[in-house]
């Protein structure tokens, strides 16, 4: 039992190197699989190398980030509200954090360094919102999901506000922040997501069992000497604040978070030692595919990751809709 | 052990005041709405805005460190669901949420293993516990429970989705580890109750109204408890019981 989880993982990561060189093989420049691995290593044919580096390689890497910062959010989110149907995207988290960096462009200019802390204050507004509501009256799974809907309308009708009274510069930054596009990424993005995620794993690991003692129910984790409304509120705000972080490089991805939680449960099992890592490791998989799959499709043209994600997963959430209970 | 003194709890419990020793088991009886599982809920650590105080090893509940409070009270809810977690996750939970890391040694498997053995639910081990049927996750939550090898067990109508067998196994289970820690229990069956506990609490209203040790137990008490004019236990459950036991 325990090996097989070990070997999964070993399995996934293999998983996830071969993907990333495949999706350096993909662009203008042709290049086969194992050039690229020559390549990576030589100091001949310097244009497809520099493509490769500069361009291909922190596109390639931030899909593996992003996605495991999303898988890892939409996991988090999911435990902590207990609710099958949460991720980044479907509460608003996303478009809380989009809505930030509107603010953000139109107040501070493009280049400014507010766009980062906008996007969390975005972002964890709706968290906050959701989260008084609740106290207000329990909200049902179904109930919270539609109080997302309601605050990403409002935050989306707020942004078109916004989108009106901006410059055209200012406009088509604001617009191209709101499809989730990977061609934004640079080395300085990537450490930061790298950090964040290294941040984020330690945390879940230390807390698992804590995290998990939710699954057993309010009234079990507290008798278990669990203080559970303060580990919500921290893991909503560690998970708001790692999508917010992927917002302000990226703009929105959705459904990543709320996809591979429910793929990796159904594949792998739910096991305390393994959730999390999988999950990550999933989620990694699932956008550089989708990387992989916005670059060919409609080749030369890229699609922005974003839309294809939302594609994917508006069917998938609908699925679990319909299953209803049965999907926790 | 257990000393709860002048609890009040909104308008549902009412200067509730008892002490009880180390072990032993203590039924709690009462009409529905009378405050029994509001009560069990404070002991339990889920209810904290209550006023009075609740002392167990002479340390105050409210004040006690929140890693200590795992060994010191575990606590089985009356409606609980299953979820994706397997069965022996679950139990490893009782053992582990007040730890960090990957905190599991041997003694841990070794804990869930004999009481999976204790139980009679070892061949659900590996078994998403939203799987199971009502009786067989009740029985995990007690497992769970039993798992944390805390010096106090509070169950809440252990006894609800459990069939008759099932029931016997549970009481003698807990008869027997009454002898080493203190359970207390919400029971609605009183004819077990009798035939098991060794005190009992009567609740009426978020008072108590009476408590007392099994020998002095009346009928007319129980009578008056739940406001009827008389009740009448026939011999049949104190005859069969020690059949069924032995045939188990």
């Amino acid at each position: 039992m325990k090996l097989n989880k070990k070997l999964l993982i070993i399995f996934l990561v293999f998983i996830n190197i071969f993907l990333i060189l495949l999706n350096l093989s993909i662009g203008e420049i042709k290049a086969d699989f194992f050039e690229i691995i020559k390549i990576l290593f030589s100091k001949d044919n310097q244009l497809l190398k520099s493509t490769i580096i500069d361009i291909r390689l922190p596109e390639t890497l931030a899909a593996a980030l992003t996605g495991s910062i999303l898988a890892l959010s939409g996991a988090l989110i999911q435990i902590s509200m207990e609710n099958p149907l949460a991720s980044p995207y479907t509460l608003g988290i996303s478009h809380g954090a989009l809505l930030g960096v509107a603010f953000a462009i139109l107040f501070f200019g493009l280049a400014s360094k507010w766009i980062y802390f906008f996007a969390f204050f975005g972002a964890f507004s709706t968290v906050m919102i959701l989260f008084l509501l609740n106290k207000i009256k329990k909200l049902d799974n179904l109930s919270l999901v539609l109080a997302g809907v309601a605050i990403s309308s409002l935050y989306g009708a707020i942004n078109l506000f916004l989108q009106f009274l901006s410059s055209d510069l200012e406009l088509s930054a604001i617009i191209y922040w709101t499809f989730g596009d990977l061609t934004k990424a640079n080395y300085f993005s990537l450490k930061i997501l790298f950090i964040c995620l290294i941040l984020g794993l330690i945390y879940v690991e230390k807390k698992k069992y804590k995290i998990f003692s939710l699954e057993l129910g309010e009234e079990v984790a507290l008798s278990l000497g669990v203080d559970v409304n303060k580990l919500k509120i921290i893991n909503l705000i560690l998970a708001t604040f790692l999508v917010s972080i992927t917002v302000s490089f990226f703009g929105i991805i959705g459904f990543i978070g709320l996809i591979v939680p429910h793929l990796t449960r159904l594949l792998f099992g739910k096991e305390i030692s393994y959730y999390f890592i999988l999950n990550i490791l999933a989620g990694s998989i699932l956008l550089i595919l989708a990387d992989i799959f916005s670059k060919t499709l409609l080749a030369p043209q890229i699609l922005p990751i974003g839309i294809l994600t939302s594609i994917l997963g508006a069917p998938t959430f609908l699925y679990l809709l319909l299953r209803g209970k049965k999907c926790l | 052990m257990l000393v709860v003194r002048n609890l009040n709890y909104k308008n549902i419990l009412r200067n509730i005041t008892f002490k009880i020793g180390k072990s032993g088991f203590v039924a709690i009886l009462g009409p529905n709405g009378s405050g029994k599982t509001t009560l069990l809920k404070c002991l339990a650590n889920i209810f904290r805005d209550y006023k009075g105080d609740i002392f167990i090893l002479g340390k105050n509940l409210k004040k006690i460190n929140k890693k200590e409070i795992p060994q010191l009270i575990s606590y089985v809810p009356q409606k609980s669901f299953g979820n994706s977690l397997k069965v022996y996750e679950t139990i490893l939970l009782g053992r582990l949420a007040s730890k960090g890391f990957s905190a599991i040694t041997k003694k841990d498997f070794e804990v869930i293993e004999k009481i999976l053995e204790e139980l009679k639910i070892k061949h659900l081990a590996n078994k998403e516990t939203k799987n199971l049927s009502g009786g067989e996750f009740q029985k995990v939550q007690i497992a769970r429970a039993l798992a944390q090898n805390a010096k106090i067990l509070l169950l809440d109508e252990p006894t609800n989705n459990l069939d008759i067998k099932n029931k016997i196994l549970l009481f003698e289970l807990l008869k027997k580890l009454s002898k080493k820690i203190l359970i207390i229990s919400v029971l609605h069956d009183i004819s077990f109750s009798l035939n098991y506990a060794d005190h009992f609490i009567f609740l009426k209203n978020g008072n108590i109204v009476k408590t007392s040790h099994k020998n002095f137990v009346k009928h007319e008490d129980i009578a008056e408890l739940f406001d009827l004019k008389e009740i009448i236990f026939d011999d049949f459950y104190e005859n069969n019981f020690k059949n069924f036991c032995n045939n188990i």
